[in-house]
């Protein structure tokens, strides 16, 4: 538990973290309903939101990597599984909370405009958990921190852009669409949009699955990586 | 005990067959210049690192990377400070500690003792990244100590600090070894050494090319001795008389101040101080003693400090 505990802590000790933990997301959820989207703006680009806040708190762990911090932990009787794991769900109950704010905080702002809030919710924290096991693969590939930190947040930005955080994904040409469909990003946006149209239930199963399947994929890739 | 060990780094070898042993309650001190394999051969003593051949033994078992069992006995004091910078001091050593299995009162009580050992209590609550170098020092040592290892690793813990603050360091590292912890203590500073080690082991390009006490070592390579002297006023005849003492082997006159060379074991000094007794008074007299860096200088030919291909 020592290791969650910490995960937690350090969290919040970063004032960056705090803005986008706390400050923005919060913010998003009163931006108005506007004509032509789908979802509410905020709602659609709270997705981005989660993305880089899954990436601001996974930035300790590359930062532990290149300060030697590994070495020390690697010589303690955990396994790097278990400290992986431990941040990873330190992280994720961070984000799924803020989830749950979120929805709460659009339902009072929203009201009946925005549809099936707890089916809403699902769709976030499953995108919580695709964002974080981004971050943490990325991380464990590219060793040197510069480089993760650039290639990451160009990465994130990319596909958050392409995925439709910023527009709604009519917009998109039709090239550009399934380009986007490659994203975990455009399935969270298709599941908040099939929600507020009250479409097939079967289009938000599949949503929710491809981005648990991103999520496992990355996880996997994530959670090899060497600490000492 | 290291046994016979190899480790590569692709075509570089850093570790050639390396062995030596560490008796229970000893300081062993490691000694060698950047790049001698130093935080190699730790690191894999730490089971951070698997070897290309040789074994590991600690406590009787066998150490490899992913074995647990002997994790809890040892502590390692990392090269670079490896402390979170985000937390305090206190939080430090909470989370070190609890990787360890500490909890609860115990873990308090361990905590607070830990801070008095190295004199941070009273910043305890303070980020590291208030500390001056030597706090962070401290700090990176205490992190290794909360859980009480029997066998403690450090690898270079004074680099780059005030005498202050080393030598405050050098009397935790003695009063570990009196509560009976058994210690490696890596170091490029010969007089550290010298100082706290019960025995050495030197190494140089991934060879350990000596091993044994101070004294062993010192005695092993063929050493001159020296003795400078300065004199009111030296004539000629003095330093001839001086030169054609048996086993002076060279004199050597700048002003005032002598400089006799004689062969090891001569034992000189006397008759050198009775024959110099005409040169005006002797103002003072100065004999080295051979030290570590000598054995260093003589077996690889360089000096250890600026040493090695840094
Ligand atoms: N991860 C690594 N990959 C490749 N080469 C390495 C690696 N770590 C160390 N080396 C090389 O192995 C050799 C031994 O390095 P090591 O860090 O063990 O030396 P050291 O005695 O600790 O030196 P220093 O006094 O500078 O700390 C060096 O030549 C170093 O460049
Ligand atoms: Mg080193």
């Amino acid at each position: 538990m020592t290791i969650f505990r910490f995960a937690l802590i350090r969290a919040f000790r970063r004032p960056l973290n705090l803005l986008l933990i706390c400050g923005l997301p919060l913010a998003a959820a009163f931006l108005p309903a506007a004509p032509g989207w789908v979802v509410p703006i905020g709602f659609q680009m709270y997705g981005a939101l989660l993305l880089f806040g899954a990436f601001l708190m996974l930035r300790s762990v590359v930062d532990d990597g290149a300060s030697g911090l590994f070495q020390r932990i690697g010589a303690a009787p955990v396994t790097q599984f278990r400290y992986i794991w431990e941040t990873f769900l330190a992280y994720a109950l961070v984000l799924v909370a803020q989830n749950a704010i979120m929805v709460g905080l659009g339902v009072l702002v929203h009201g009946e405009r925005l549809r099936s809030p707890l089916l809403l919710f699902v769709a976030f924290a499953a995108f919580s958990l695709t964002s974080l096991s981004i971050s943490l693969a990325g991380g464990a590939l590219l060793r040197n921190r510069d480089t993760a930190y650039q290639a990451l947040s160009t990465l994130l930005m990319v596909m958050a852009m392409i995925g439709g955080f910023f527009w709604p994904l009519e917009i998109l040409s039709p090239a550009l669409r399934r380009a986007a469909m490659a994203t975990p990003c455009y399935w969270l946006v298709h599941a908040m949009e099939t929600l507020q149209r009250g479409g097939p239930g079967g289009q938000f199963v599949l949503s929710l699955a491809v981005m648990l399947l991103f999520a496992i994929a990355f996880l996997l890739v994530g959670s090899r990586r060497r600490l000492a | 005990m290291v046994n016979d060990v190899v480790k590569r780094y692709d075509s570089l070898l850093a570790l050639d067959h390396v062995d030596f042993e560490i008796a229970q309650g000893e300081i062993l001190g490691l000694l060698g210049p950047n790049g001698a394999g130093k935080t190699t051969a730790i690191r894999a003593l730490a089971g951070l690192l698997p070897v290309d051949s040789g074994s590991i033994e600690l406590f009787g078992e066998a150490q490899v990377p992913g074995a647990m069992g002997l994790r809890r006995r040892l502590g390692l004091v990392t090269q670079e400070i490896t402390v979170f910078e985000d937390l305090s001091a206190r939080e430090n050593l909470e989370f070190f500690g609890g990787l360890y299995g500490l909890k609860g009162a115990e873990l308090r009580r361990r905590i607070a003792e830990t801070l008095d050992f190295v004199c941070l209590a009273e910043h305890a609550d303070a980020r590291p990244k208030k500390y001056s170098g030597g706090m962070k020092r401290r700090l990176n040592i205490a992190c290794a100590l909360t859980h009480r290892p029997e066998f403690l690793i450090m690898d270079e813990p004074t680099v780059g600090i005030d005498p202050q603050s080393r030598n405050h360091i050098l009397e935790s590292v003695k009063s570990l070894r009196d509560r009976g912890t058994t210690i490696l203590y890596t170091s490029h500073y010969m007089e550290e050494v010298q100082a706290i080690a019960t025995r050495v082991v030197i190494m140089d390009q991934g060879h350990a090319i000596a091993q044994g006490t101070v004294d062993e070592l010192v005695e092993r390579i063929q050493y001159e001795e020296r003795v400078r002297l300065e004199l009111g006023s030296p004539t000629e005849e003095l330093v001839a008389r001086i030169r054609a003492l048996p086993g002076v082997k060279q004199v050597e006159r700048e002003g005032a101040s002598l400089t006799v060379v004689s062969e090891a074991g001569s034992a000189n000094l006397d008759r050198i101080l009775q024959a110099a007794q005409g040169g005006g008074g002797v103002r003072s007299v100065q004999a080295d003693k051979p030290s570590l860096e000598d054995v260093f200088l003589t077996l690889t030919g360089k000096s250890l400090r600026d040493g090695g291909e840094s």
